[in-house]
């Protein structure tokens, strides 16, 4: 769940669609968060995301359907491998909710299960909508020499402040002229790096460019790939969607 | 007569080396085994006790009344109920009674490495060390000064990979709601007592602002050795019953689960003892017996040239004194020295113990005890059993008849 958890906040990240600046001074820091804050946030999303995981060598594949709606509305409906299909998640009014066919009926998970997939893990996704990562991170930008449109044009450091609940010693994240977030490495309190997320095959939708591809390797050598197949931005969603009913009704999210 | 007598008996003994050296080699063991089971048991036992005496939970502590049954901090004592407790320990005990507030919960610890469940122990770091010898195990680094610092066991910063100054988070659930604080690694810990290692320890105020409870779940207390501490709880409990509906637990009435463990293993050993003075006892009496058989002859002779069937008698129990007395000089004083040693070095049975050691709170290493009782009380086996032994053998030499015991030797 934790992994589902963290590839919603990736799909979200990708909904970062955006509108292409022609920058004549340079931006602060605070700056472009806002700028790509605002270009991410589409009332609503639908895709379905395939997703490789390679683990100790091992791959296992998953497809999943997700909805998301605001920041408190989320629904994932696992396809794929047969064994979990029909299973899913929904996290509805601060809570979290399993369902399997198998069980027969939704479970509410513990609180934990919705807080471990963030919790110290860096910025959440509450910071990024809300632009209150100054709250938590000394934040820097630095432009680079961006000859395409596809360059990283910002580099931006994120130094968590002594008291921040967060357990990385850095976050370097590169965006590029039309703020679409390309990477974003992770690194531990000694400089290493920990982890990497990189975004590629960017596509236009609706006046929105955006990857639809994801990889986050660890520096382990384990790696996720996920693949969003059919994104939609703003799909016709609203709150009674996002019941119990929805989840254990797998037919009716066709 | 009577040092003819002993003398008649050393003699006699040494006539058959082998013999008597086989007698006080039984005796040698059967005291040495005794005194070695009676040390390593009580000293295993006093070391269990100790060592979650002095490391975790001091010697009994104050809780509110039904806590235990829902272990959780909105269930532990209020503020004003801690402020009672400590007012009434001050002005009602003696200065060598030393308490310390504790808020204890659950969480989750989170470095970049790895995610850990954990018990989060909230302490006052100046009245804490005066409790507990926590701070003397702090093998890396310092102990708590200040809010914002955390320490941790050795396994604990193993496990999640993080070093002295670096940042971990902890993660606390309360009534549904969760809260996540940073904490700088100050200290690691290397306890006596592996179960201590799931245990972290951070400022009192940071826990109270995890949990979102002002007061603590116990006031630990520790008192002078020496001190009966059925007795010091009872009377701090009616000291107390008047002004806050809390009680008093021991560290037994707080570990039941060792409670029934030692009294279980006190009743195992007191037949096993039995059994190793009577194996002792039945090997003296029956080499001893026979030596009577075989000297017959001898002894028909002793008394035809004027010996009394008592001094005859007599000569036969001295020989079983002095088999008893050199027996359980030697097997007393190796076993002694074997205590001694294991009472400064200890033995390491963790890998024997495993889970099971760290679930009962066992250390993983245990020390022998060496109370001179033990001495005193393998004796005391030795001379009884030695006693019993010889009085069959004797009573026989003693109704021999001088004519009958030449003719059948």
């Amino acid at each position: 769940m934790r992994r589902h958890r963290l590839l919603i906040a990736a799909g979200l990240l990708l909904c970062i669609g955006t509108l292409a600046f022609a920058q004549s001074e340079p931006l602060t820091a605070d700056e472009v968060f806002d700028r790509t804050r605002q270009t991410w946030q589409a009332d609503s999303f639908h895709a379905t995301l395939s997703l490789d995981i390679v683990l100790s060598g091992q791959t296992k594949s998953h497809v999943l359907e997700v909805w998301t709606l605001g920041e408190d509305l989320s629904l994932i409906r696992v396809h794929e491998p047969e064994e979990d299909a029909g299973s899913g998640y929904l996290e509805a009014d601060g809570k979290l909710y399993y369902y399997s066919p198998l069980v027969g009926s939704p479970i509410e998970l513990p609180a934990v299960a919705l807080s471990d997939a963030l919790f110290g893990s860096g910025p959440s996704l509450d910071d990024l909508s809300h632009g209150t990562l100054s709250d938590d991170y000394e934040t820097s930008v630095e432009t680079l020499d961006a000859s395409t449109d596809d360059d990283a044009l910002y580099r931006m450091i994120l130094i968590p402040h002594a008291d921040a609940p967060v357990v990385y010693g850095k976050l370097e994240i590169l965006v590029s002229a039309d703020f679409v977030i390309q990477e974003v490495v992770y690194y531990d309190q000694r400089g290493n790096v920990l982890q990497t997320a990189t975004f590629r095959d960017v596509v236009d939708i609706d006046g929105y460019r955006m990857p639809t591809t994801v990889e986050i390797a660890d520096a382990g050598g384990d790696r996720t790939i996920e693949h969003i197949l059919g994104p939609e931005l703003n799909p016709d969603l609203d709150a009674s969607f996002f019941t119990l009913e929805t989840l254990v009704g797998g037919g009716d999210t066709e | 007569m009577k040092r003819t007598l002993a003398r008649i008996a050393w003699r006699g003994l040494w006539r058959h080396p082998q013999r008597t050296i086989l007698m006080m080699a039984i005796v040698a063991f059967g005291s040495g085994l005794i005194l070695l089971m009676w040390g390593l048991t009580d000293g295993f036992i006093e070391t269990m006790i100790s060592t979650q005496i002095d490391y975790d939970s001091g010697d009994f502590q104050v809780r509110a009344t039904g806590y235990a049954d829902d272990p959780l901090p909105k269930n532990g004592l209020p503020s004003e109920s801690v402020a009672i407790v400590e007012s009434t320990l001050a002005a009602e005990f003696p200065d060598t009674w030393t308490y310390a507030p504790r808020l204890d919960t659950s969480g989750m610890l989170k470095s970049a490495y790895g995610v850990l469940g954990v018990s989060v122990r909230g302490v006052n770091p100046i009245r804490e060390p005066t409790v507990t010898v926590t701070v003397e195990s702090v093998g890396e680094g310092r102990y708590l000064e200040a809010p914002g610092e955390i320490v941790l066991s050795r396994a604990a910063a193993t496990d999640l990979d993080v070093r002295i100054g670096e940042r971990v988070v902890l993660l606390s659930f309360t009534e549904g709601n969760s809260s996540s604080r940073a904490f700088t690694l100050v200290g690691i810990l290397d306890s006596a007592l592996t179960t201590m290692d799931s245990v972290v320890f951070v400022t009192l105020p940071d826990a109270q602002a995890l949990t979102g409870w002002d007061g603590a779940t116990s006031v630990a207390v520790s008192i002078p050795h020496g001190t009966s501490r059925d007795r010091a709880a009872t009377r701090l409990e009616a000291a107390l019953a008047a002004h806050v509906d809390a009680t008093v637990e021991t560290y037994f009435e707080l570990n039941p689960m060792i409670r029934v463990m030692l009294s279980g293993s006190a009743v195992k050993l007191t037949p096993f003892v039995i059994m190793v003075a009577l194996l002792a006892g039945f090997g003296v009496a029956n080499t001893v017996f026979y030596s009577v058989l075989e000297r017959t002859r001898e002894f028909g002779m002793m008394t035809a040239v004027g010996m009394s069937t008592r001094q005859l008698a007599r000569v036969v129990l001295y020989e079983s004194i002095y088999v008893s007395a050199v027996g359980f000089a030697v097997g007393g004083g190796l076993g002694y020295w074997v205590l001694l040693y294991l009472s400064r070095v200890g033995m390491n049975f963790g890998a024997l113990l495993g889970d099971i050691g760290a679930t009962m709170g066992i250390p993983n290493v245990l020390y022998a005890s060496t109370s001179g009782l033990y001495w005193i009380a393998s004796f005391s086996v030795v001379v009884f059993t030695g006693l019993i032994a010889a009085w069959y053998p004797a009573r026989r030499a003693s109704r021999l008849e001088p004519v009958t015991a030449i003719r059948e030797g």
